[in-house]
């Protein structure tokens, strides 16, 4: 399935054709919404971001995978993990999974070899995650940040100043985004399909389980208003069903609607310590974030300025 | 010096075709993993955390691990990453696997071992199971345990 493309000839057709042409057009329409350019500024902005959070996250959130490592008979690896020869958890393997994911982090969050850099963290990236989805239970907070280290270093050279426009950083960022609103609405369709209706999900008592199994001080008095927790979850429900729409809004109201599921997640961490942090930095590719390079690069520049003259004696060593 | 933006630099045809064809197929896989709901796709799998829908009057279970360790205590093993490296929710995933073979409990103790040379180590485990029922969405009556399984640790 690909979109044909914009330069060749629209075919003479006749009245009977006028239906492919239209499809055509559409597959076309489809294929540029995917590669809406975007300046490379923005996505040397996102790869450090991006790259600086899988740091933190392989150090703080994901930080299992070396402990793991002493308990090799409870891995029960997903699909991927058996198919791809990733290896067995170990102690070992965990440190220098964890070497390379940081020291490649480093390296492709500066801007150098994006390619090489980048396709070596989002390999040893996947193996890390691998193992630490591999023993039973599996999170969905990572999918649009592990889309994030597969599609980054596609985009090849782009500097933190260069404004010029690109299909390519368009492709990455998109897919970055849909990644993120999918990890929404994709919960929403899940959470119909398996009960099979779409209120019975959000009539039951998840939140009540959820708060009785792990909920903070600051949230157990709601398990005495139950239609409180009731009317919540059909707020969530709502929320994942039309999260979509945050690729029809801009400005204000894009901002506005970040941050509601922004806040949403500081709630569940507060009540449940479930933060989402992964999906979160992925909001990120909403913004126009090569707009923060002006200020820091005047910021910079004042620094080097204030630095004291040498002085004379100095000065021509 | 920014360089001036200029005319968008495009996709050349097959770096274009590639990117639309593998995005189209991951979002096949992906919504397809919606209505399977299969985790085993991951990371494309079933966005499954918390959809499954709980009874208004049903029950809330929670599983522990109780230890007994080397100088006589009884203590709850700490299930998260750094405590013994399986999290709950990772023994609750394969609680089957587990009572059906409680010999695997040996991992847990090995990994706290291996984790914290330096505290007591722990002789036997058990599997705790406690229930509390739920009455019109609220929670009704004291929690009861059970002990589900118990392995001797091999030294």
């Amino acid at each position: 399935m690909t979109a044909s493309p914009p330069e060749q000839p629209a075919p003479t057709v006749g009245a009977d054709d006028t239906r492919p042409a239209t499809w055509r057009r559409a597959l076309g329409a489809v294929g540029r919404w995917w590669t809406s350019p975007v300046p490379l500024a923005r996505v040397a902005v996102l790869r450090l971001v991006i790259y600086l959070f899988v740091i933190f996250d392989v150090l703080t959130l994901t930080n299992d995978v070396i402990p793991h490592g002493y308990a090799p008979d409870l891995y029960q690896p997903t699909l991927i993990g058996r198919i791809l020869p990733f290896p067995t958890p170990s102690p070992g393997v965990g440190w220098l999974l964890l070497v390379t994911i940081i020291a490649g982090s480093l390296v492709a969050a500066s801007g150098l070899l994006p390619r090489i850099a980048g396709g070596v963290v989002a390999v040893a990236y996947l193996a890390w995650m691998v193992n630490s989805q591999g023993f039973a239970y599996v999170s969905h907070d990572h999918l649009a940040l592990i889309v994030a280290t597969l599609v980054l270093p596609t985009v090849g050279r782009a500097r933190f100043t260069d404004l010029r426009a690109s299909e390519a950083g368009g492709w990455a960022l998109r897919a970055i985004q849909v990644a993120t609103v999918a990890t929404y609405v994709g919960s929403a369709v899940n959470k119909v399909a398996r009960t099979g209706s779409p209120w019975a999900w959000a009539n039951g008592a998840v939140f009540t389980w959820a708060i009785m199994r792990r909920g903070s001080d600051v949230i157990t008095w709601t398990l005495e208003y139950p239609w409180l927790l009731r009317l919540s979850q059909w707020g969530l429900l709502v929320a994942e069903v039309l999260s979509p729409a945050v690729f029809w809004l801009r400005g204000k109201w894009l901002a506005l609607a970040i941050g509601f599921f922004l806040v949403f997640h500081l709630a569940t961490y507060v009540s449940l310590g479930i933060h989402f942090l992964p999906t979160v930095v992925c909001w990120a590719a909403f913004a126009p974030l090569e707009r923060l390079v002006p200020p820091v690069q005047r910021a910079w520049r004042r620094i080097t300025r204030r630095q004291p003259d040498p002085g004379p004696a100095t000065a021509g060593a | 010096m920014p360089s001036e933006p200029s005319e968008p630099i495009r996709l050349r045809r097959l770096p274009r075709a590639w990117r639309l064809t593998a995005t189209a197929a991951v979002l096949g896989v992906l919504a397809t993993a919606q209505f399977v709901d299969t985790n085993d796709w991951f990371p494309f799998g079933s966005l499954s955390q918390y959809a499954t829908a709980r009874d208004l009057n049903g029950t809330v279970k929670s599983i522990s691990i109780e230890a007994v360790n080397a100088s006589g205590e009884t203590l709850r093993v700490p299930l998260n990453q750094t405590g013994v490296g399986v999290g709950r929710a990772e023994i609750e995933g394969q609680l089957g696997r587990i009572l059906a073979d409680p010999a695997l409990l040996q991992s847990i103790a090995d990994a706290h071992a291996g984790l914290h040379p330096d505290e007591p180590a722990y002789t036997e485990l058990t599997v705790v199971r406690s229930t509390r029922a739920l009455v019109d969405g609220r929670p009704s009556g004291e929690p009861t345990h059970e002990a589900l399984a118990t392995w001797t640790v091999q030294p």
